[in-house]
């Protein structure tokens, strides 16, 4: 039945179904199967069931505030804000990037966005001022990657539903990794582009300064407004998502002036169709998981694994690995929500932080966007460009290592992550 | 479309598109609305709590039904514009005919899926409305109407997937590999 179930799955994922609808499919013949018609009730009862959470509704609250922000370019200001700063450093650019991409994770909960936001205006921008192509790709596909780890972060928000956890704390374990990560990421760039022939950039004047972050000034608020907002008690994940739609939409109608009224729709219907992309695929995930449940799958692994005596170490370990592999091959959010009734049980049996064990889980997730095939940053940087994925892939691949070691010493290093919220 | 396409076939082929672009619009309205008033009221509910020290599960409620049902019909219109995540190692590797043959075999079974959550979906709305079924919150709406948005979202996918296969099997009768030429006509 096993090997029905995911063969099943295989032939149709690599047919072209999309995830969601392939998930739901396999799971529900293979029900079938085991438990003849009376279990079909069943499936569209799951798929309804499972997206109906007041938490979940924040994912696409987060969606829509960075498609505003996108649309009204707002990230175009945003980075001007940065590179009156520090644009005229040797490597500043290079920084400009790294900060523009935190900032972004900062009010958007998803890497892609954070990739295409920042990636359309910095690449070009710096490979003007002649950094190096492939090293401006890879950096730039790897700290969109912080999307998923600086809050708010989507997969953190599915992950709190999974694990009952409190999303605001998940949140909040997510930042420091996320500062350390980015500026290792930095250092990196700077030390690959050190040599690069830079077009000398004339220090920005004091009014052009002045000007510059008056401007930005009015998104970079909305950070403190999100985490402020979340961490002081004054409001739900969800409720902050829908107030940074607000103010994102105040900031793009009247600061920005990048879209206008009537173009709102658009920009709805597009942040509904991606919102049901992943909400559909936890409906599929779900139904699948249930029959993986039946079949004890979950519940047999857990017991090989803890007869098996490996230590917590190893065990990690093995997450990682198992992690980074599944990532080449299906999305975040299915990953999410199939591994972790197998990881769950045992986490807790090993005395392993829920929290922690987030971050880890998150950080593999946004190694996978860098790994094909299915690498959806390597894919948006190359569209950005017009480069084969090939040349993306190589300009990743020192960053990648950079985004490893720090994977390692988060998993080993539980101070980084859950040190914030005062638990040992 | 052959070249040699009768006045009549492009006839039918210019209805199916009118009908396309109107199921499209109407998709795109209310998903886009929907969520438009989710987000509207949630920030109200911040403001009424904020203010008056009001708070309201009846809006909390409506919400999440908004947003279930923008979900489900914006869905349809992802499907159609292929934000749906695809694993496409294999098919992107492969003769255009394989896998035009391969891709109508997977949206010929997204149909049937699909048939599936429909006709249980429909089942369960059914049940739902037998019993009386109403939300927890004061509001006590029926609770077959969020669960509507299953079976109706279901079949719009079904109508999506259908133009998929047709699309392909057109092509596949045509002998016409190449999909942006497709486009071009």
């Amino acid at each position: 039945m096993t090997v029905l179930a995911i063969g099943t799955l295989i032939v149709l994922l690599l047919c072209g179904l999309p995830i969601a609808f392939a998930l739901g499919l396999a799971g529900l013949i293979t029900l079938y199967l085991m438990m003849g018609g009376e279990v079909l009730l069943a499936i569209p009862q799951m798929s309804f069931v499972s997206i109906d959470s007041f938490i979940l509704m924040a994912i696409p609250f987060f969606i829509l505030a960075a498609e505003i922000m996108v649309a009204g370019g707002v990230t175009k200001h945003l980075i001007h804000g940065f590179d009156v700063l520090i644009g005229h450093l040797k490597g500043g650019l290079a920084a400009v990037g790294v900060f523009a991409c935190m900032f972004f994770a900062a009010v958007s909960g998803s890497s892609s966005a954070t990739a295409v936001a920042v990636g359309s205006i910095i690449i070009p921008e710096m490979i003007k001022r002649g950094y190096n192509k492939k090293y401006t790709m890879g950096l730039i596909g790897v700290a969109g990657g912080l999307g998923i780890l600086i809050p708010p972060s989507i997969p953190l928000i599915v992950y709190g539903t999974v694990a009952e956890q409190s999303v605001g704390k998940l949140f909040m374990a997510g930042i420091l990794p996320g500062i350390v990560l980015s500026m290792s990421l930095l250092l990196m760039a700077l030390f690959l582009m050190r040599k690069d022939k830079l077009v000398r950039q004339e220090r920005a004047s004091w009014p052009e300064i002045k000007k510059g972050l008056q401007k930005a000034s009015w998104v970079m608020v909305l950070p403190v407004i999100i985490a402020g907002g979340i961490y002081g008690g004054i409001f739900t994940p969800t409720e902050a998502a829908a107030v940074s739609v607000a103010y994102a939409l105040f900031c793009a109608l009247f600061v920005y002036k990048g879209i206008r009224i009537r173009d709102l729709i658009d920009i709805l219907a597009e942040s509904a169709g991606k919102t049901s992309m992943i909400l559909l695929i936890i409906g599929g995930a779900t139904v699948f998981g249930y029959m993986l449940t039946i079949l004890h799958i979950p519940q047999n692994i857990t017991a090989a694994v803890l007869d098996s005596n490996v230590t917590k170490v190893v065990f990690l370990l093995i997450v990682n690995a198992t992690l980074l592999a599944l990532g080449c091959f299906i999305d975040i959010v299915s990953i999410l929500l199939l591994t972790s009734p197998i990881f769950i049980p045992i986490m807790y049996e090993m005395g392993i932080n829920p929290i922690h064990f987030a971050i880890i889980f998150v950080m593999n997730m946004e190694l996978a966007l860098i790994t094909p095939p299915l690498g959806m940053n390597l894919f948006i940087v190359s569209g950005i460009l017009k480069e084969p994925i090939q040349r993306v892939l190589w300009g990743t691949l020192p960053f990648a290592l950079v985004m490893l070691i720090n994977l390692l010493l988060v998993t080993y290093v539980p101070w980084l992550s859950i040190g914030i919220l005062g638990i040992k | 479309m052959p070249a040699t396409a009768g006045k009549d076939e492009y006839r039918t082929l210019k209805v199916e598109q009118r009908w396309d672009a109107v199921l499209s619009n109407v998709e795109k309205y209310i998903s886009g609305i929907f969520l438009g008033i989710a987000t509207l009221l949630v920030v109200v509910a911040v403001i009424l709590r904020f203010c008056f020290g009001y708070s309201s599960s009846i809006i909390e409620e409506a919400v999440r039904y908004l947003i279930i049902w923008s979900v489900f019909v914006g869905g349809s219109l992802a499907l159609k514009n292929n934000v749906h995540i695809t694993v496409d190692i294999l098919t992107i590797r492969l003769p255009v005919r394989t896998r035009l043959v391969l891709q109508t075999f997977a949206y010929l079974a997204g149909i049937a899926y699909c048939i599936l959550l429909a006709v249980k979906g429909m089942q369960l709305v059914h049940n739902s409305i037998l019993i009386d079924e109403r939300t927890t919150s004061a509001w006590r709406l029926p609770m077959f109407i969020p669960r509507l948005a299953v079976p109706v979202g279901a079949m719009l996918f079904i109508v999506r997937f259908a133009q998929k296969a047709m699309e392909n099997i057109n092509a596949l009768r045509c002998g016409d590999w190449a999909g942006e030429e497709m486009e071009q006509r």
